[in-house]
């Protein structure tokens, strides 16, 4: 096996089907090709083939009466700058997008890509998480639906096979009024950097109740996680400042970080405190019950 | 090894090529069309020294596959000259003293001309957020930024 | 800044500001050789091993592969220019064994027809390695007596030096303390990456090899050296330079000599570039050092006694270690006024990447630990710290006691309390309340950092001055330009001596078949001393054409001046002619002439004048998370006489912002030998939209020895500011960072295990 990355084959299939038969026809051995922004930095070995999907037609976000629809190979910009995704609840999205990279890289990157590298520190699937996104994913047998709750299975792994292509992910409208907050820590406030620890959370709310909260972590732990233990601690309550900092010290007990060279382990899980409150501060404000 | 038969436009011009599957624009460039100014600074994305446009779109050359821009419409430092006349952002850029070792300039000007392409008018802080994926060494940005500011404010046509 | 010059003073567009913006200025990387082979490197998978077998039959046959060479052909380089004194000295700077000593340390090169096949080939060498056990830390290490790195031993170098009298200066204080500091290796950076180069043996032997090394002359002779061949059949070409800082100050590890072993053995051109990877894990850095010191002082204010004791980490293999220690000495006791001082320092072999020059060499090291001991001496007398350094600095007229030389120019005052008032210091010191999350404060440093290397290591300057027949000037010098504008600097200072447009003037390219010997681009000389030369061979240049003008109009010498390119009478200015005309006829018209006019200088520059400089940094800290925001930044600087004040601004803006990734963000993390970090995802410089308001302020002390009175600036720009940082911290949280790089972990440890004093 060549040590390095050289694929010898270069596919652009203009139909789902083509796209399909030959992620099944080369398996392990084939890479999707969206934004390239993962794929051509990790420069895998053993790659035969890449399979191009920008002529699939999944370059879109469309807004309907249930929610909004989000081609996978939609790039980062876009939907940092989509009128569609200008309100609550798609507003955590909307910030995430603008947090990751450069304007630069946000050309470039796609959803797709972004979900589909299943980096626990990624941005974008936080934000999907609180908003209860779910995945359309096509293979030979058909297309199905997943949760992206359940899409990520422990460090890198993700539900979804070698011979299917994620196509779009789906975000139901919400009922009732939302707050959303997208948080990042960084080195030093550094423009760009991958998340030392990123959070987003959503508050939905009746009168001034908070009815249900979403909060989600990352680089906290094997995969992106949700805390719901903190999320319980909000639930059918008027968050105050002990609540919400209650809720955040439980999000820190929950999560499990790792030692390495942008964090320890200590750091993190008290950064993770740290965002979740002033996330769950921001949801409370934008939501419009915050402060007391 | 098969190769893949590409046509792209590359400053004004139509090039048909046949490229390696795995090869990169930035080679590409470099390689087979002898335009020199995209720049190896760190070949995953970080430095921006290989910063081109495709489609009007600051892009990464070396995260980015000749074949994936067929048909697109490229445009790299090269292009910008007209003659011997010099867009004015390379006007501005000597007149400002913003080169110093000059490796960053042809990325961060091609960063700076997608924005002022969109934008006849940006803040400093767009200036900024428009070249941070463009590493620079020497200058700490500062002329850089005045120089993009200056430039803009003669595209603009005032004085 | 009042400027009494034509062009001296101004800031001209830079010679090669039009190739840079328009993309056709070729760096090494960019060049192309017919017949170039590609060469790679293998590279040791250990901290510390023997190579005992290789097998390389498979790689020898591959087709494409054309030569290979191992490292027990090719030398190593472990010394400096300081070796090129002496035969003896010369031998001891290569050394050959089959040991690898670091993680990325060569084993072997292999040239191809290509990069890939090049890779390809390494994957089929097999390596049998002995391991021996590493050491990597540089304390461990001098401790050891069972693992030795190098056959002399884990020291590569002792220095010891007091002056007065150490324990005379603690009694006689009124407070001592002590305090300790650690920095790290920072690596260069530079965006063209280091490590790149083409050889090619012409047929009748002669070595050409184009290199972006900062000292062209050196680099030629220690090639010469190495390969046995006389400096006449060596040549180096420098192309366009994609930075330096000290990270191209020679030859690079692995790199030159194993082309030019390669080229001869193939008998074609040979390049090799490393990739950004390589350039972090396996180029030369900036040496960390552990500092000691001890500081005296009299509630006075007045420091009696300093004792500094510093080990420095060389690394694998030591290049300039001994520059670098002596850097340190001279910034650490020439500063201040201080009659009492003690200075050990230890230089230490440790498996890891090796260190080397790095701008500022050993200053900045010593400024963090010296400059952030100042603050905890001011805060101690209850005084403010400008004040601390006004009472104790050496200023102009005083002796500095390491080179027993007078200091002529000293702007030291003036960047105090022109820095001081941009930021508003009186304003903003000591006012942080330290309460609530977010807290501000402002900090200061000053330092001083020689110019040149006139009284420490061989440092010629040359220039030769052709004026041609048409009344333009070539400019020969071998200054290396990596950047910093020194071409387009001595360019003015020629036309300002010539009297002529600065634009008449072209610069050869650095080649040293056709510049005289110059000591090369480091410790900020080029200005100074190369500018000296290009005066003095301007100087004589102009000369020769007033004794031919004399002739031709018949007037005396010493009334004559040319201005604006016109030769003329200072009395009757209308009595002139055009140095284009008077050209023409002497150097072609006249039959019995044909004389072209040559001015030529070499030699050293009389004087290693200090530069002086002041930082003052206003930062905020988030108590929650650790962060710090660097809000404003001035730089004051006394660079004597500014040639071209946007060269200096330039500088100012660029040396700021590498001071605020060294104190903050930036630091090679080892673990086991091993980078942990060799990206720039995980190596952070500054960009551009995490930088403060950047203020320059130039103040212009007139240097007496320097060229239209200026001295160096290259490496001040950095040398303060993570001490001036740490200090602001300090001022806004109460919480002393004596460790580099500051990261918001580490505060928010510091914050979290005691409770800084409020106010």
């Amino acid at each position: 096996m060549k040590p390095f990355f050289k694929p010898k084959a270069y596919f652009r299939p203009g139909s789902l089907g083509k796209a399909v038969e030959l992620l099944s026809n080369f398996g392990d051995r084939a890479k999707v090709l969206a934004g390239g922004t993962d794929l051509l930095v990790q420069k895998p070995s053993g790659v035969e083939c890449l399979i191009d999907i920008a002529d699939l037609g999944l370059e879109y976000i469309k807004e309907h009466e249930n929610g909004v629809e989000i081609g996978a190979a939609t790039t980062v910009r876009s939907i940092g700058v989509s009128g569609s995704l200008s309100s609550e609840p798609y507003l955590v999205l909307r910030d995430a997008a603008c947090a990751l990279g450069t304007p630069t890289i946000r050309n470039m990157a796609t959803i797709g890509g972004n979900i589909c590298n299943a980096s626990p520190a990624a941005d974008l699937p936080l934000a999907l998480m609180v908003l209860g996104a779910s995945l359309t994913i096509m293979g030979p047998a058909g297309k199905r639906e997943v949760n992206i709750g359940e899409f990520f299975e422990n460090i890198g792994g993700k539900n979804i096979q070698a011979d299917e292509l994620l196509l779009s992910i789906n975000i139901p409208a919400s009922r009732g009024r939302c707050g959303t907050s997208f948080q990042k820590l960084r080195h030093h406030q550094t423009s760009i950097d991958i998340a030392i620890v990123n959070v987003a959370a959503r508050m939905t709310c009746e009168k001034q109740a908070c009815v249900k909260a979403s909060i989600a972590l990352g680089a906290v732990a094997p995969t992106p996680i949700y805390a719901r233990k903190a999320e319980a601690l909000l639930g059918k309550k008027r968050p105050n400042a002990a609540i919400i900092q209650e809720a955040a010290n439980a999000a820190s007990e929950e999560v499990n970080p790792i030692d390495d060279v942008r964090g320890s382990k200590w750091y993190r899980k008290k950064m993770a405190a740290v965002l979740v409150r002033r996330a769950l501060e921001e949801s409370s404000r934008r939501c419009g019950i915050w402060p007391e | 090894m098969a190769r893949v038969n590409i046509k792209i436009k590359v400053n004004g011009k139509l090039q048909e090529l046949g490229v390696e599957a795995h090869e990169t624009l930035l080679d590409t460039l470099r390689e087979r069309l002898g335009l020199l100014g995209a720049k190896y600074g760190c070949g995953d994305g970080e430095c921006g020294a290989c910063t081109v446009l495709v489609e009007g779109n600051a892009t990464l050359s070396c995260l980015t596959l000749a074949a994936h821009v067929d048909g697109k419409d490229i445009e790299t430092i090269e292009g910008l000259e007209q003659g011997s006349q010099l867009h004015p952002l390379q006007e501005s850029f000597v007149e400002q003293g913003a080169i110093q070792c000059g490796y960053c300039t042809p990325g961060m000007i091609m960063s700076a001309k997608a924005l002022l392409d969109k934008d006849a008018d940006p803040s400093e802080e767009k200036v900024r957020r428009a070249i941070s994926n463009n590493l620079c060494r020497c200058t700490g940005y500062e002329k850089p930024v005045k120089a993009i500011l200056e430039a803009a404010r003669r595209m603009r046509g005032e004085k | 800044m009042k400027n009494e010059f034509s062009v001296v003073g101004k800031s001209v567009p830079r010679i090669d500001a039009y190739d840079k913006v328009t993309g056709r200025a070729r760096y090494c990387r960019d060049l192309k050789l017919e017949g170039m082979l590609h060469a790679k490197l293998l590279r040791s998978p250990y901290p510390h091993a023997r190579v005992k077998a290789l097998d390389v039959s498979r790689a020898k046959s591959h087709p494409a592969v054309k030569a290979i060479a191992t490292i027990e052909e090719v030398p190593k380089v472990v010394g400096y220019w300081w070796n090129l004194r002496t035969e003896k000295g010369m031998k001891k700077m290569f050394m050959q064994d089959n040991v690898v000593r670091f993680v990325g340390d060569p084993v072997l090169g292999v040239a191809a027809e290509d990069e890939d096949s090049a890779e390809e080939a390494l994957s089929m060498i097999l390596v049998q390695y002995e391991q021996l056990p590493p050491v990597f830390d540089p304390v461990e290490s001098m401790k050891d007596q069972t693992i030795k790195i190098h056959e002399r031993g884990n020291i590569a170098f002792h220095v010891l030096k007091e002056y007065g009298d150490i324990e005379k200066g603690f009694r006689e204080a009124d407070f001592v303390i002590e305090s300790r500091f650690v920095t790290s290796k920072q690596k260069h950076a530079t965006i063209e990456p280091i490590g790149s180069c083409i050889a090619d043996y012409s047929p009748s032997g002669k070595l050409s090899v184009y290199s972006s090394t900062q000292l062209p002359h050196w680099s030629r002779m220690y090639l010469a050296g190495a390969l046995g061949l006389p400096s006449s059949k060596v040549r180096i070409i420098k192309p366009y330079t994609g930075g330096a800082f000290g990270g191209r100050c020679g030859l690079i590890h692995g790199l030159e000599l194993m082309c030019c072993h390669l080229s001869k053995k193939a008998g074609r051109p040979v390049k090799m570039s490393f990739t950004r990877k390589e350039d972090f894990e396996a180029t030369e850095g900036r040496h960390p050092f552990l500092v000691e010191l001890r500081t005296g002082f009299t509630k006075e204010g007045i420091l009696t006694a300093n004792s500094i004791k510093i080990v420095m980490d060389v690394g694998a293999y030591a290049t300039h270690y001994i520059g670098v220690i002596a850097d340190a000495l001279s910034t650490g006791v020439g500063l201040y006024r201080i009659p009492h001082v003690k200075f050990e320092g230890y230089c230490v072999y440790t498996n890891k990447s090796l260190n080397g020059a790095f701008r500022g060499y050993g200053n900045p090291q010593m400024n963090f630990a010296q400059e952030s001991q100042m603050d905890i001496v001011a805060e101690k007398l209850g005084m403010d710290p400008i004040e601390l350094r006004l009472k104790n600095y050496r200023g102009a007229g005083e002796i500095d006691p390491v080179f027993n030389e007078k200091i002529l120019s000293c702007g030291l005052k003036e960047c105090l309390f022109q820095g001081a008032e941009k930021i508003r210091w009186k304003k903003k010191s000591r006012r942080s309340s330290r309460r609530g999350k977010i807290r501000k404060g402002v900090g200061m440093s000053c330092l001083m950092h020689g110019t040149g290397a006139r009284f420490g290591l061989p440092d010629p300057a040359s220039a030769i001055v052709l004026i041609n027949a048409d009344g333009s000037v070539s400019l020969e010098t071998a200054a290396a330009d990596d950047g910093q504008g020194n071409k387009t600097g001595l360019v003015q200072i020629a036309a300002e001596e010539l009297g002529i447009d600065w634009r008449k003037i072209s610069v050869s390219d650095t080649d040293t078949d056709t510049t005289p010997l110059d000591g090369g681009t480091h410790g900020s000389r080029q200005t100074y001393c190369g500018g000296i030369a290009v005066r003095k061979a301007a100087a004589q240049a102009k000369k020769s054409v007033l004794v031919f003008a004399s002739k031709h109009l018949n007037t005396p010498q010493n009334r004559m001046d040319i201005r604006e390119g016109v030769i003329y009478d200072t009395k009757r200015p209308s009595l002139n002619i055009s140095l284009a005309d008077l050209m023409r006829k002497i150097q072609i018209e006249d039959l019995s002439l044909c004389e072209q006019i040559i001015g030529s200088a070499t030699g050293v520059a009389p004087s290693m004048p200090p530069t002086y400089g002041a930082h003052f940094a206003e930062v905020e800290v988030d108590t929650e998370t650790g962060e710090v925001r660097v809000l404003r930044l001035v730089g004051a600087f006394d660079v004597g006489k500014a040639i071209n004040p946007a060269h200096i601004e330039g500088q100012i803006a660029g040396g700021e912002v590498m001071g605020i990734g060294y104190a903050l963000t930036e630091g090679l993390v080892i673990e086991n030998g091993k980078i942990m970090n060799s990206n720039f995802a995980d190596y952070r410089i500054p960009r551009s939209c995490d930088i403060p308001r950047i203020d320059a302020v130039i103040v212009e002390s007139h240097e007496p020895t320097g060229p239209f009175g200026a001295k160096g600036i290259g490496e001040a720009t950095m040398i303060g500011t993570a001490s001036a940082i740490a200090n602001a911290i300090y001022d806004a949280v109460g919480v002393r960072m004596k460790e580099l790089p500051i990261t918001q972990e580490k505060i928010l440890v510091a914050l979290q295990s005691f409770n800084p004093p409020n106010r």
